[in-house]
């Protein structure tokens, strides 16, 4: 019975996320798989805010009032055949060439290597308790709070809210968590934390999905995302009650999906994007302090090296920003007056204490030693270093367009820790982390795109006599993408 | 050529077997510990083992004088019944520094089991030790410890064996972890660490060797290099990490009850559900809570709502305590450091320092 009725608690906003995502792909460029993963994050972030609308209108989150925003969603739906459904359009194939049979027993290995990653993540988060600090003192226990009180009654201002952890903190998380519960009719930690799997499993989907639109072979999209799968620090923050791999995943899938607009002009992507990152923005407060300048940045940047006319792109860069305000405006008013409200000072060490800029010497030794000798991401650091530099000069142009952002959200992601009162988070070393796994899928994905052209040039180089051959197709194709 | 191969083989094994160390000070065994103090029940049996109990019983060895460069092996002989439990080490040294290691996990089969720990892993294992401590986390049941010595490897032989068995030991789930990771050590230095060093002066070694070379077809063969160097230095790690992962999936139970056994937290979780049936049975909506730790008020808060607690307040007439050995029951009166709190009667009682008080 548990299982049925979380099924149904994931099904309803994943049914709201397909109508969205369908009314979107008008030319039904996405997958099946890649449909489902975004139908299910977009839903589910969909349904949060319309459940933080009715709760601060103090309105319950009985049945009868959250029935009308998939009433709303029913209305506005147009559903096609469901061939449509199943049969997309594939992205621009982006290696014309095949790779050695070696690559394929290294294909499958890693295959085997992702699922069984992906099974052992699943084991233990149906067999752990919700245990760690934050998870315990925030993000669970205000979900609980919304739970037993069957909405946002007298949020911020009862007892129970402004014993949470930190008030200010965005509530999408435990309202959806809550929202679990509350189908649920119980609350059961296990069902509860099941939300960050189905994340992570709908970050792996589009992960592979948007490589594979620039690659013609199956070792790069599985590669990248066995990287991602086998960090160490992955598993923990899949079943651990935090948010880090949530927001992670909003700031991700709006960069990927960002970068597919310039690349094959979707616009469905566009649109996508700045749903994403609204709901991104809704998760955690890096969401609005750090990622949705870096989108906008991005943003700005893919603009610049369209061929639009400036009216054009201030259009575009409007539209986004307004899709974005329209979704996150409640939220965003209501941040703003508690967040400058007297009443609602925030526990936070850091943001009551030490001036904003502040630099400390002893980052760098803190910083290497974290890179380095810590077992948090594998190699990961010395990694994408050699793999940027090499693949930024042999990337075939066009594909660059990922290195700026991955480059600017590496600097904006440390830069609180190494210019601001933050740093104590990095001295003590418990956020820094959980900043940088924030970002990693989308380095990931940079090295995955720069590993595919390496390989690509590699291979065009030993074959000599189809050299001229293949000039020619990725000619063809760097045109398409630049324009 | 065969035979040079033999001879090899036999030098090899020869250099291995070969003392490392002259025969310094001999080895001390439990029995020759002049200043061991438990903390928790203790009975030395007549065969000379230690058998200690209590909640989280811990040894500590005082009045030590331990050049740390020289003798850093940790040996402990020890046997536990129990499924899962931890032994944390720690130690002070005359610098007035401390140290202490990430838990270790003990195996409850197979009789007694040899813990050999190189303290090295700790930066802080320097100058000299003055002192030593064994904590003993989540063993409930007897413990029997029969050796605990502090030496170095007598043979390179034995520092490719401590070296190995070191790397292969297994980090648990605390709570930290969901900040940052430990690495395994191998040779008392961080495996991933050795790993990254490897991967970058190899890597420059290679991109030196093709940038001078002018063969385009030696440049592309050293990045083929180059990639492969840092897919299996990744593999590498992740072969060792994955089997970290296999043994707390091992050690996952899959029970409504008693879900996964984290350290240090095994006996609060049966506490927690005790404390929900009577309070539910008692139909008790709040409650004062007293306990000497405080992630437990934390836990027991996010546990039991929408039951509130009110941490160290008497704001109620509900008193729970939980391991904090200053409170007391006695004539119908509840102590705390001798003071009367309130009077009143005991509910029920979990353990010598855990029960439910309600005042009158």
């Amino acid at each position: 019975m548990r299982i049925f009725l979380f099924s149904i608690a994931i099904l309803l906003p994943t049914l709201a996320g397909l109508i969205i995502v369908n009314r979107v792909d008008r030319e039904n460029f996405f997958r099946p798989t890649e449909s489902l993963a975004l139908s299910f994050s977009v839903g589910a972030g969909l349904l949060s805010f319309y459940l933080f609308l009715i709760g601060i209108l103090g309105l319950s989150f009985s049945g009868f009032n959250i029935a009308p925003f998939f009433v709303l969603l029913a209305v506005f739906a147009k559903p096609r055949r469901l061939k449509n459904l199943l049969i997309s359009k594939r992205g621009i194939s982006g290696s014309p060439l095949k790779y050695p049979q070696w690559q394929w027993a290294v294909t499958i290995t890693l295959l085997i290597l992702i699922i069984w990653k992906i099974i052992f993540i699943f084991i233990a988060l149906i067999a752990s308790p919700t245990y760690f600090a934050d998870a315990i003192t925030h993000w669970n226990y205000m979900a609980k709070v919304i739970f037993f009180n069957n909405g946002l009654n007298g949020y911020p201002n009862s007892k129970d809210s402004l014993s949470s952890g930190v008030i200010s903190y965005p509530l999408g998380v435990p309202i959806f968590k809550a929202w679990i519960a509350l189908v649920m009719g119980q609350w059961v930690d296990l069902y509860v934390n099941l939300y960050s799997f189905l994340i992570f499993v709908s970050l792996i989907i589009i992960i592979y999905s948007t490589i594979k639109r620039y690659t013609s072979t199956y070792f790069v999209p599985l590669l990248s995302c066995y990287l991602i799968v086998s960090l160490p620090f992955i598993p923990f923050h899949v079943y651990g009650g935090y948010s880090d791999i949530i927001v992670g995943y909003y700031f991700t899938a709006s960069l990927l999906f960002l970068g597919i607009w310039f690349s094959f002009e979707n616009r469905a992507a566009f649109s996508l994007s700045a749903i994403l990152i609204a709901i991104g923005i809704f998760v955690k407060r890096e969401g609005i302090a750090l990622y949705l300048p870096i989108i906008t940045l991005t943003l700005s940047f893919y603009l610049m090296k369209n061929k639009f006319n400036w009216g054009k792109k201030v259009k575009y860069l409007l539209e986004y920003l307004a899709i974005v305000l329209f979704l996150t405006g409640p939220w965003l008013i209501f941040w703003t007056i508690i967040t400058f409200s007297s009443t609602f000072k925030t526990i936070s060490p850091a943001e009551n204490k030490g001036s904003l800029i502040e630099f400390h010497p002893e980052v760098i030794g803190i910083l290497l030693k974290n890179f380095f000798a810590f077992g948090t991401f594998n190699i990961i650091w010395v990694t994408l270093f050699i793999v940027y530099i090499v693949g930024f000069k042999k990337s075939i142009n066009g594909r660059t367009i990922f290195f700026p952002p991955a480059l600017l959200s590496f600097v904006v992601a440390l830069f609180p820790y190494i210019f601001s009162h933050y740093f104590i988070y990095l001295q003590d070393i418990t956020v820094i982390n959980r900043a940088l796994l924030q970002i990693i899928p989308f380095l990931i994905f940079t090295a995955g795109i720069f590993i595919n052209d390496i390989l690509t040039f590699l291979k065009s180089e030993s074959r000599k006599p189809a050299k001229k051959q293949m000039g020619s197709v990725l000619k063809t194709r760097e045109d398409k993408i630049v324009e | 050529m065969k035979n040079m191969k033999v001879v090899m083989l036999f030098i090899i094994i020869l250099l291995l077997l070969f003392p490392k160390y002259s025969w310094a000070t001999a080895p001390s065994s439990l029995e020759s510990w002049p200043f061991l103090i438990v903390e928790g029940e203790q009975q030395k049996q007549q065969d000379g083992l230690l058998r200690i109990r209590g909640d989280n019983p811990s040894i500590i060895i005082y009045n030590l004088a331990i050049e740390a460069e020289k003798d850093y092996i940790l040996t402990v002989r020890t046997r536990t019944e129990e499924d899962l439990c931890f032994m944390g080490i720690w130690w002070f040294s005359y610098s007035q520094s401390n140290g202490l290691l990430p838990p270790i996990p003990l195996l409850s089969k197979g009789g007694f089991n040899t813990y050999i720990i190189d303290l090295r892993e700790s930066s802080e294992w320097k100058l000299q030790i003055g002192s030593i401590g064994i904590k003993f986390v989540g063993c409930e049941k007897d413990i029997f410890v029969e050796e605990i010595k502090l030496s170095h490897p007598q043979s390179y032989l034995e520092v490719l064996s401590i070296g190995w068995a070191n790397f292969w030991r297994a980090i648990p789930i605390y709570p930290t972890t969901i900040n940052y990771i430990h690495s395994p050590f191998v040779f008392g230095f961080s495996f991933i660490l050795l790993l990254n060093s490897l991967v970058i002066i190899l890597t420059i070694m290679v991109g030196l060797y093709t940038i001078m070379s002018k063969k385009i077809r030696t440049k592309n063969r050293g990045i083929s290099i180059i990639l492969a160097i840092l897919f299996f230095a990744w593999i590498s790690y992740d072969i060792r990490n994955s089997y970290n992962e296999y043994r707390i999936a091992k050690t996952a139970r899959i029970d409504h009850l008693r879900l996964v056994e984290y350290y240090e937290i095994k006996d609060f979780y049966r506490f927690i559900q005790f404390l929900k049936d009577l309070l539910l049975k008692e139909k008790i909506t709040e409650f004062n809570f007293y306990t000497d730790s405080i992630p437990y008020i934390e836990y027991t808060k996010y546990s039991l709502y929408p039951i509130r607690i009110r941490a160290n307040k008497s704001e109620t007439a509900i008193y729970v305590i939980y391991k904090s050995p200053s409170f007391y029951f006695k004539d119908g009166k509840l102590y705390q450091k001798g003071e009367v709190v309130a009077q009143g009667d005991l509910i029920a009682v979990y353990d010598n320092s855990s029960f439910i008080f309600k005042a009158r």
